[in-house]
């Protein structure tokens, strides 16, 4: 198997049926029932606030790809849950439309634009996430 | 007002809400995932829900649904505080829940 493994065959071993991998709300089960006990245990080690913006992030994806009444329901859902300490500048206040996606992402409630807080929380996340060799 | 009382049991890692002041007659429970509900079949309205594995929960949409934005910013700060703090109680009030409370229970009901 070569060292680095291009997305495409990430996800054809991780999701042969080829249904979207979800991050969303079976993540932690999936991570319990399927990867062995020291990288299931960095997943079921995040935070409350860590999950729920990682959910977050998905329910924004689906609903840019999809900008269908249930998905931008979730994102609207999954972006009022986000922690008001750890992530209150990424909280949404009125409920954003299909169109306001972008405005909401540009938007920069204190420094930095939500795009690049959102990076560098995902960049956080990611790195609790890292298994030593 | 409405008062929905919350514990947490940190060994089970379970959340209770019980719906202050509702009278438990006509009850069907409903299991949704992670969420067990207890509706009140005659006045159409949850009582109270349970959520296992409460540390990991992210599923919000169908409690939103059901109690209003209100109530789940209310739960999503009960979860990071169980998990921070020794906080295992909170009450948490609310308006009233959202027009579309009624229609998911009726579906709920619908499909029990």
């Amino acid at each position: 198997m070569p060292q680095q493994l291009s997305v495409a065959a990430i996800e054809r071993l991780l999701d042969p049926l080829g249904r979207n991998i979800s991050f969303g709300d079976k993540w932690v089960d999936r991570a319990r029932n399927e990867l062995a006990p020291r990288f299931a245990a960095k997943v079921t080690a995040l935070s409350p606030p860590d999950l729920r913006l990682l959910v977050a992030a998905e329910k924004v994806r689906n609903a840019i790809a999809h900008q269908s009444r249930s998905s931008i329901g979730e994102m609207n859902t999954a972006l009022v849950v986000l922690d008001a300490v750890t992530d209150a500048d990424l909280i949404r206040g009125n409920n954003i439309r299909p169109t306001g996606i972008a405005p909401y992402l540009h938007a920069a409630p204190s420094a930095d634009r939500r795009v690049e807080i959102w990076h560098r929380r995902l960049r956080e996340v990611a790195s609790k996430l890292t298994v030593g060799p | 007002m409405n008062v929905l009382k919350l514990s947490y049991d940190n060994q089970a890692d379970r959340l209770t809400a019980r719906l202050q002041g509702t009278r438990a007659t006509n009850t069907v429970e409903i299991r949704r995932d992670k969420v067990r509900l207890t509706i009140d079949r005659s006045d159409k309205q949850v009582t109270a829900f349970d959520i296992e594995d409460f540390s990991h929960f992210v599923s919000y949409h169908l409690l939103g649904e059901l109690f209003g934005e209100e109530v789940i910013r209310g739960l999503a700060a009960f979860q990071s505080a169980v998990t921070s703090t020794s906080q295992r109680t909170r009450t948490l009030p609310f308006a009233a829940p959202p027009p579309s409370g009624r229609r998911v229970i009726n579906e709920l009901l619908r499909a029990a």
